[in-house]
Formats: structure tokens, C-alpha cells, sequence
């Protein structure tokens, strides 16, 4: 080409690589638009207070112990009294002090009055309680009368006398407050005139009543309610010795479930779901329904069985209840028929295998979608090819139950109610120790005492609390070290209640509102939970800033860079072009 | 002879389609996704028509994404009457064998009128030789000779046997008819038809809303008319000629520019345009009874195309990557892939606005290539309109690459959807990767095709730069 030219360059080729490059440009705003991230505030101060106070503390519920020394005559005076009362909350601090956790703590400790309630005289000793206790006046009415009867007709009388005097007070229904009624054996009157009579039945006829069944003359029950009696020989100088344990046994029961420390369980996690939500699956598993077929009416089941199990353990979880009936569903272990005991066995170690995953379609539930947890409980009915079939204990010999569990998964036989206290993490039933003298009324409907609700309520206010404050400093640290991360209003919204709901906890703990301590911790963890797997956070977890330019680079800068340079040259070429047409013009 | 070819080749076509449909190719080709497509397939429009029976609207059930006037036309077709399903499928294969005897037809007419037009302006820009100006006809006979095919003819029979084309009619797609709108489009637009122009155009967009990019070609034609080289071209010959005193005295060029805008068409056009739109959006409405599900229809048909719901395999390059990406990005790449058609827009008609007809091939190709759901149907147009620009492509260089290209595409691509999907010894990789091939392929034909023109016209321009010999009588022929 020659060095000048008489025309001027065409701008067509810088045209087309300019509108080539401009759309990146437009593009631009868009894509600094797209990769806003919007951010809602989060009350990071109140979350560091919540997150620092549950560090030092754990949300713990005031526990009480009144003592009723009740007796028809004086046999105590004021100061024997006051020294049995300090002798007490020395010995129960003792108690609780030896191997305290923080699980098993009560507000302030345990709190303990002590009170002397005769037929003239009214005494008060101890600490003073910030909640009304019972009055005296057992002995006027008519306590004594019915002291020999059965333990379950002299543990409601006592619950009558609580409620009849109190039913105005709300304290009954909140829980936290124990009574130990103390009585002297012979003042109850039958039990007087049978032990003159007849020296060799010890004076009981009376099979139901614990004090006939214990070997040392002494018994302590645990009722079913809030309260506990001690029934014993002793006048004012064995009281310290003999009596004193004897509440301080029962007011570890009270904490721990269990008198002795070895005997409390070990299962603190309740298989609830975060919320507080479980699901109790229950399937009728016919293996061989060519055999036959086993059915049930669930309805009248569930009405009779399963609904005050439900309902006494509201303010713990909230359980839903739900049956089917499944056809042709084979075990996954072979049974072995075993001719001494006459029946099929399956070893115990077996039984992780028994549950056949594949051909037992527990899963229907539609809430199991959710984050319930599911509890399935499954009755196993066994084909008549192999029928009787029993598990095999490990010293060979039959479980009695021939129920199992294992993680998430209940087979039964009768025996769920005593498998959900197991899951509750609350131990067995306590059994009847004639030896000792301890006893306890087990409630026939609900399978949990009160006082075991009370137990189980505190440890939930506890987890939840400390659940809580965790799960919330965990997303606050989160939020503050990635900068990159949505924040959806909503996941501002759940920290404020979460945060309201945990201090409202605290409020009502001071109180000693079990119930609604409870609530508003579970409520507190559950909201804390919501905000810290909201999908809109757990999309950017696995987006670090990094990964920004990986995602951007391959697609943009291949293109791009053609762009930008094709734009160069065109522009250096025009440019000479121009220069050799006003050179030609000069 | 090239009469007789033409119907031996129509008969041809007509013949593999029922012979393929009597075989009962419609169960399997109607359920290859390279075939058919969530926004053009048949049963989906017959599930819209059932809605519609119900008395329902036809988007409830998020299965039909097409338009409410093909509901209204192919849907009663579709449906299972008493006679059974034989013969509904019997009536709507019918119906798309015409269609595609209707593009064929259209392709014809377009590539005579391309014909004469090339003969035209070639003439006016290369030297001729002959003292008595010819009829164009007899120029067009003379330059391909007795007895061999027209332009037209060609591109229809390409259009007409295509395998693509054969499998999307007898596979029962709504896609033959997308394809004969915008064939009537650009043939109004050819031919300075302004409503048939504006119908096609307002109807094709309405189906399958990518034809608004024909927008451009389709209003060059209006005003400037068919391909013909540059305008710079006839200037300087027309310089030249004017400067020879014994050129002009034969008055073989007027001293106005050969090139007449036909602003009146163009104003015709768009008028007829918004009528059209109006018209449509008006049947829309009443097909699907009330202003008020205008909305929905826009969001499950232009709505379920730009935002890319449906990611099930395709041949396209949206699923795979939309499976992948993360939710966080997901609306920005879902702008850049859109915006990369539109991204070619201005560059493309900066350069090729002299060849309208090419570059609404061009536009068609790229869309067939970056829509979200594209199918073999979108290829068989392209390749129709590419009949279209056969003279101009003479030299073009990968011809037999594109070729293999398109039929390793055709096999391999069925094979790894099987592997992937049915023996699952596969992943979605190997789909993609036959994706991407095909991808490869188109964009290898676009940019050579583009390459060929721009060559083409270079060699015009060398060649109109030559020395005019009058007297010589050297006549010389393109390369």
C-alpha cells in the first residue's frame, strides 16, 4: 500500500470492534448489581452479651424442698428444729456438691425449708422459699386416718391436700417445689394397735402399703406428684441421723432421677429434632401375612395409651403420633430354631441387623420431610414358619420383653412407654427396695411423674439455653468473617426473637416458671437454628471470594481480551491511515 | 430436466415422510430431545389442549409453553378423539408435511427473486460485453445454463431433503411451522410485501420470540432491497463511467445511485407491524379468555425461554451450565448467555447491511446455536436459508468437516444419551460433550460462511477496480 492516501480511512472495521467491546461495558452496572450482597444488621452485641453470659452461667430453675416434720404431739422444739433444718441444707449441699454438674444444678442450690406441723403448733425453720408452701394443718385433716392405707391412695390425698389448700396459687402447676412429709410410725394409729397385737407380721396386714412391705421399719415414696413421705421410727434426738439422709436421698431423686449418683443416665441429647418435634412412627410389621394377619384399632390405642404420654410431655417436645400397618416385610437376620427353649431365637448380637432398611418402609410419614425427628417403633409379628421367636440374651437365656433399641429405631413389645423414658434419658422405672426401705408410684397413665417432668423440663431449659447462645455466637462469628455472605432480612428477624425468646427464658427461670421457661428456651434454640440453616446462607458457604474470580475469569476474560485487543489495533491502524491522508493533504 | 428433478426430489421427500411415519418413526424420533423440545414439543400442546378443554388455562400444569393461537390451531389435532389416536396424528402430520412443502415453496420463490437480483447488480457493476441488454431472464438461463436447477430450486430441495427437516416433521414438532413463518417473513420482505413481511415477522417472534432479531435483515430488505455488493462498489464504477465519455454516451449508468431507498415500504411495514401485534396479542387474549392472562402467557412462554426452567438435556449450551452454576449467579449468566446473541447484533449488520438476506441467516444460525432450547428443527432452517447464498459460497473451505461434523453430531449424540441416561454407564459429560460439538460445528459454518462473503466481496471489488476494456469483450468471471 502506498505510504499516502487521497481518501480519508474508512471508520467501518474500528466500528465493529468498538460495538463489539461497548456491550462488556453495558454490562458492567448489571454485574455490579448481581454481585451485591445485601446484608441485613444483625445484633452482634446482644448476641456477644447472650453468647458471654451463657459461657459463665447455665439457665437454671429454682428447686425447693419443704419438710413436714407433721406429728399429732410436740415432740420437737424450736431450736431442735432449726439445728435439723441446718443439718439439712448442709447435708443436701454436700450432696449436690460431691459430684455437681451443670446439668444437675438448681438456681441458688436447693433450697430448703423446714416445718413443724402439729395439731397446736406451727414452726418454721430454714431458708425461706419465694413461694407458698403447704400450710399446716395435715394432722387436722384427717391425714393420720388415712396414713395406712395404699401408697397410691395416700399419695393422692396428699396432692388433694396441696390442691385444696392452694388452689389459688399457680405454684402447682409451674413445678420446682418438692414436699417430703415426714411422719413418725407410731403415731399412725392402725399400724400402732396392729404392731401391739401381732409383733410377728411387724402390725401390717396391709400388702399395698410400702411401710408393711420395707425390712427395716423404715420407708421413704416417691409419689407420683411433687411430693414425697417418709415414714420411720425416730423421736428428737435419731432425727438428725435417721431422717436427715433419708430427704437428702430423696432430694437427689427429685435432681437426678435417681438417688445415687451412678445411677443417673447418661442420655442427655432428647431425640428431638432442634424444635422440639419428634414423630412417633408405629408399624405393624406382618411378615408372612399368608400366615396370618395381625391388626389394631391405633385409634383406641393411641387414645388410651399414647395421648397422656403426649400430653404430659408438652412442654419437653411436641410428639405427633402417627401408625401403619405393613405387609410382607421379612427381617434381615435368619432365625435359628433352638429345640431346648422350644422357640426360634435371633442372637442379641444380631440385632443391629434385624432391621430389614431395605423392605420396611417405615419412611411415610410426609413431616419426616422436615427436621422432626422420627421415631419409629415397629412390632415385629413373625410368620408361622418361625413362630415362637424370641431374642437370645447374651447369657442365653429369653429376653422377657423382646424388645431392642437402637438409634432412631424402637421395636417393641409392649414396653414403648419404658423405652421413651430410656430415650428421654430418664432411668427405668425406680424399683421398689424393700431392703432400703425406698419406694416409688410408678403413674399408670403417663409413664412420667411430675416431678420427673419437672427433671426433664430443667435439663431441656438447660440444653436449649446453652443450644441457643452457642448456635448464635457460632453465626455471628460467621456473619462477621464472611463478608461476602447474604443476609436475608428473615435470618435478622429469627436472631431478634431468638434473642427476645432467650431472654424472656432467663426472666421466667428467675421466676421459676418451669413451664414457660421451657418454652421460650426451646423457642429461643429452635429460632436460633432456623437462622443459622437458612438455605440462603448455607448457597454462599461454599462461595468463598475466591471463588469469584473462578467463576468470572473463564468466562469474560477469553472473550474479553480478543475484544479489547481487536479495539487496539483497529484503533492504531486508523491512526496511521489518518496520518498518511494528512500527510497527502500537506 | 431441472423441472423434472424438482418433483422427483419433492416426491422424494414426500414419500421418506410417510414412509417414516407408516413405520412408526414418531415413537421414537418424538421422544429425542435433540428432536424435540420443551417449548416446541407436540405432547406438551396436547397436555395446553386438554387444560383447555377442562377449561383451565392451558399454562396450568407448567407443561405447554407455547402460544395460545397454536393451541388453537394444532391443538384440536392433538387430541385423542373417537376414532383414537391414529388418526389425529394422522390429520397433524398431514399438517406439517404441508408446512414444509410451504417453506420449500417459499425458498423457491426467494432464491429466484435472489437470482435475478444478483444477475441485476452484477451486471450493473461488471463490465458486459454485449451490445443488446438481455432480459434478465435470459442473463439468469444464460449464467447457469438449460437444465441445471435454479437457486431456488436448489435451496428448497436442500431445505425439503434434509434429514433434520425430515426428522423434526415426522418426529411432530411445532418447529416446522416457527420455520415456515419466518420463511414468510423474509419472503414478504423480499419480495416489498409489507403485511405479509410484518406478519410473518409479528407471528415467528410470537411463537418462539428469537425471530425479533430478523428485525434488522428483515427492514434492510424493506428499504434497500436483496443482497447485492457494496455500495462503494457502483460508486466507484459509476465514476469511472462517468469519467469515460464513451461509457457514458451508452448511457449504461445513470448518474443516481443505483441503490433506491423505499422509506414508504419500510413505514408500510412497521405500520403493519403493530397492527399485527395487536391483532395477535388481541386472539391471544380472547384464546385464552381476558386481558389478564396476557401476563401469564408472556411469563410461560418469552418468561419460560430467557429464564431457562426447563434444564433437561438439549443440544444446547444453557442446561449443563445452569445445573452447575451456583443460585448466587444464576440470573447474571443467564443474562450474559442471552446477551451474547445480542451482543453480535451491531457488529454483524455493520458489516454485512449490503447482503440482508445473508445476514438474516447469519441471525438465524447464531440463534439457533445460543437459544436455550434449541432443537435439529432450528438447523434445518438455518441450512435452508444457507441455500439461499450457495453463488456466494462457492469457496467455501470446510465444507466436509461441517458435514462430518453435523453427522457425528446425528449419531454419536443418541448413542451417549443412551449411555448416559438409559445403561447409565455414561454421565451428562458425554451428552454434553456432543453439545458441544454441535456448537463447534454451527459456529465453525457462521464464522467460515461470513468469512466466505466478505471474501466474495473483496474479489467483487478487485474485480470492479480492473481496467474496463470495452472493446477487448474480456469478461471476467468470478473466482
Amino acid at each position: 500500500m502506498a505510504d499516502t492516501r487521497t481518501t480519508k480511512p474508512g471508520i467501518k472495521r474500528l466500528l465493529i470492534t468498538i460495538t463489539t467491546l461497548l456491550p462488556f461495558f453495558f454490562g458492567i452496572p448489571l454485574w455490579l448489581n448481581s454481585t451485591q450482597v445485601y446484608r441485613a444488621p444483625l445484633p452482634f452485641k446482644d448476641v456477644d452479651a447472650l453468647g458471654s453470659w451463657a459461657s459463665e452461667n447455665t439457665l437454671l430453675l429454682p428447686c425447693r424442698l419443704n419438710v413436714i416434720f407433721a406429728s399429732k404431739d410436740e415432740f420437737l422444739t424450736k431450736p431442735e428444729l432449726d439445728s435439723v433444718a441446718s443439718q439439712l441444707i448442709l447435708h443436701v449441699q454436700s450432696l449436690m456438691g460431691g459430684n455437681s454438674s451443670d446439668h444437675e444444678t438448681c438456681q441458688n442450690g436447693f433450697n430448703i425449708q423446714v416445718k413443724y406441723d402439729t395439731e397446736n403448733v406451727c414452726l418454721t425453720s430454714g431458708q425461706t422459699l419465694d413461694s407458698p408452701t403447704w400450710p399446716c394443718g395435715l394432722v387436722k385433716y384427717g391425714f393420720f386416718n388415712s396414713a395406712q392405707l395404699s401408697d397410691d391412695i395416700l399419695d393422692n390425698v396428699l396432692w388433694n391436700y396441696a390442691n385444696k389448700e392452694e388452689n389459688e396459687s399457680t405454684v402447682q402447676d409451674e413445678g420446682g417445689l418438692y414436699t417430703v412429709v415426714v411422719l413418725r410410725k407410731s403415731q399412725i394409729e392402725s399400724l400402732d394397735s396392729f404392731s401391739k397385737d401381732d409383733v410377728s407380721t411387724g402390725g401390717c396386714t396391709n400388702e399395698q402399703s410400702s411401710i408393711c412391705k420395707s425390712k427395716t421399719g423404715w420407708s421413704t415414696v416417691v409419689g407420683k406428684y411433687r411430693h414425697a413421705w417418709i415414714i420411720g421410727d425416730f423421736n428428737s434426738s435419731t432425727v438428725e441421723s435417721e431422717v436427715v439422709p433419708r430427704i437428702g436421698d430423696v432430694a437427689l431423686t427429685f435432681l437426678r432421677g435417681s438417688r445415687s449418683a451412678s445411677g443417673r443416665s447418661k442420655a442427655r441429647n432428647l431425640p428431638l429434632s432442634a424444635e422440639g418435634e419428634a414423630i412417633l412412627s408405629f408399624s405393624l410389621l406382618n411378615a408372612d401375612p399368608d400366615t396370618w394377619i395381625f391388626d389394631w384399632d391405633f385409634e383406641e390405642l393411641k387414645r388410651q395409651f399414647f395421648q397422656p404420654v403426649v400430653e404430659a410431655l408438652s412442654g419437653i417436645a411436641r410428639l405427633t403420633i402417627e401408625s401403619q400397618v405393613l405387609y410382607y416385610t421379612p427381617k434381615a437376620v435368619q432365625s435359628r430354631w433352638d429345640a431346648s427353649l422350644n422357640a426360634h431365637v435371633v442372637a442379641v448380637k444380631q440385632l443391629p441387623f434385624f432391621v430389614n432398611s431395605n423392605e420396611w418402609h417405615l419412611d411415610t410419614s410426609s413431616a419426616a420431610a422436615g427436621r422432626s425427628k422420627l421415631l419409629h417403633f415397629a412390632i415385629y409379628v413373625p410368620g408361622g414358619g418361625e413362630y415362637p421367636l424370641h431374642f437370645l440374651r447374651k447369657n442365653d437365656q429369653l429376653s422377657s420383653t423382646d424388645g431392642f433399641t437402637s438409634p432412631e429405631f424402637e421395636s417393641i413389645a409392649g414396653v414403648i412407654v419404658a423405652q421413651l423414658r430410656t430415650l428421654f434419658g430418664l432411668p427405668p422405672i425406680l424399683s421398689d427396695d424393700p431392703e432400703t426401705g425406698y419406694f416409688s408410684l410408678s403413674p399408670a397413665r403417663t409413664g412420667f411423674a411430675e416431678w420427673e417432668l419437672d427433671l426433664l423440663l430443667r435439663r431441656r431449659a438447660i440444653s436449649d439455653m446453652t443450644a441457643a447462645a452457642s448456635t448464635l455466637m457460632s453465626l455471628s462469628r460467621l456473619v462477621q468473617k464472611l463478608s461476602s455472605m447474604v443476609i436475608m432480612d428473615e435470618i435478622g428477624e429469627q436472631v431478634k426473637n431468638s434473642l427476645s425468646a432467650a431472654a424472656a427464658a432467663r426472666d421466667h427461670a428467675a421466676h421459676g416458671a418451669y413451664r414457660s421457661t421451657a418454652e421460650s428456651a426451646s423457642k429461643a434454640a429452635s429460632l436460633a437454628e432456623a437462622a443459622f440453616f437458612q438455605p440462603s446462607i448455607m448457597s454462599v458457604l461454599y462461595n468463598p471470594t475466591e471463588h469469584h474470580l473462578a467463576i468470572y475469569t473463564p468466562f469474560f476474560v477469553p472473550v474479553l481480551l480478543h475484544a479489547v485487543l481487536a479495539v487496539i489495533k483497529e484503533a492504531s491502524r486508523y491512526r496511521g491511515e489518518w496520518k498518511k491522508f494528512k500527510q497527502k493533504k500537506e | 430436466m431441472g423441472k423434472l428433478m424438482v418433483w422427483v426430489g419433492v416426491a422424494v421427500a414426500v414419500t421418506v415422510r410417510f414412509v417414516f411415519a407408516a413405520m412408526g418413526a414418531q415413537e421414537r424420533l418424538g421422544r429425542r430431545v435433540e428432536i424435540v423440545t420443551p417449548v416446541t414439543s407436540l405432547k406438551r400442546l396436547a397436555e395446553g389442549q386438554w387444560f383447555k378443554q377442562l377449561g383451565l388455562s392451558p399454562y396450568a400444569g407448567s407443561a405447554y409453553h407455547g402460544s395460545p393461537l397454536l393451541l388453537a390451531l394444532l391443538g384440536p389435532m392433538t387430541t385423542v378423539g373417537t376414532g383414537g389416536q391414529t388418526s389425529s396424528r394422522f390429520h397433524s402430520r398431514h399438517v406439517l408435511v404441508m408446512t414444509n412443502l410451504l417453506g420449500a415453496l417459499l425458498l423457491l420463490k426467494m432464491g429466484n427473486l435472489v437470482e435475478s437480483a444478483n444477475v441485476y447488480y452484477l451486471g450493473k457493476l461488471l463490465p458486459d460485453s454485449k451490445k443488446s441488454k438481455p432480459s434478465v431472464k435470459t442473463q439468469v438461463n444464460d449464467i447457469r445454463g438449460h437444465g441445471k436447477l435454479g437457486l431456488g430450486e436448489v435451496a428448497a430441495l436442500l431445505y425439503l431433503v434434509n434429514p433434520f427437516t425430515v426428522a423434526v416433521c415426522v418426529g411432530g414438532t411445532t418447529s416446522p411451522v416457527e420455520n415456515v413463518l419466518v420463511l414468510l417473513a423474509l419472503y414478504g420482505a423480499l419480495k416489498g410485501n409489507s403485511p405479509l413481511a410484518a406478519f410473518g415477522w409479528a407471528m415467528s417472534t410470537h411463537l418462539s420470540m428469537y425471530p425479533a432479531v430478523l428485525l434488522i435483515p428483515i427492514s434492510i430488505l424493506m428499504v434497500a432491497g436483496p443482497d447485492k455488493p457494496q455500495r462503494k462498489l457502483f460508486d466507484h464504477v459509476n465514476k469511472i463511467k462517468t469519467s469515460n465519455p464513451k461509457l457514458k454516451e451508452k448511457k449504461m449508468v445513470g448518474t443516481t445511485s443505483t441503490v433506491q431507498l423505499q422509506w414508504a415500504r419500510y413505514r408500510d411495514f412497521l405500520l403493519f407491524s403493530a397492527l399485527w401485534w395487536i391483532a395477535i396479542l388481541g386472539l391471544s387474549a380472547a384464546a385464552l379468555g381476558g386481558y389478564e392472562h396476557l401476563k401469564e402467557m408472556l411469563i410461560e412462554t418469552y418468561g419460560f425461554i430467557l429464564h431457562v426452567e426447563d434444564l433437561s438435556p438439549n443440544l444446547g449450551l444453557f442446561w449443563y451450565f445452569f445445573t452447575e452454576v451456583f443460585t448466587h449467579f444464576r440470573d447474571f449468566f443467564i443474562m450474559v448467555f442471552h446477551a451474547n446473541i445480542l451482543f453480535v447484533l451491531v457488529p454483524l449488520t455493520i458489516r454485512l447491511h449490503h447482503r440482508p438476506l445473508f445476514l438474516a441467516y447469519v441471525m438465524v444460525a447464531i440463534t439457533t446455536m445460543l437459544k436455550s432450547y434449541p432443537s435439529i428443527g432450528d438447523a434445518a432452517i438455518s441450512l435452508g436459508l444457507l441455500g439461499l447464498c450457495t453463488p456466494e459460497l462457492a469457496d467455501f473451505r470446510f465444507s466436509f468437516f461441517v458435514l462430518n461434523g453435523y453427522l457425528v453430531v446425528a449419531i454419536l449424540s443418541p448413542s451417549m444419551y443412551n449411555l448416559w441416561i438409559w445403561r447409565g454407564t455414561g454421565n451428562a459429560n458425554f451428552y454434553f460433550a456432543m453439545s458441544l460439538v454441535y456448537a463447534c460445528v454451527q459456529s465453525i459454518l457462521i464464522v467460515e460462511s461470513v468469512g466466505t462473503v466478505i471474501r466474495y466481496d473483496r474479489n467483487l471489488d478487485r474485480l470492479s477496480k480492473l481496467p474496463v476494456q470495452v472493446d477487448s469483450g474480456a469478461q471476467p468471471k468470478e473466482d
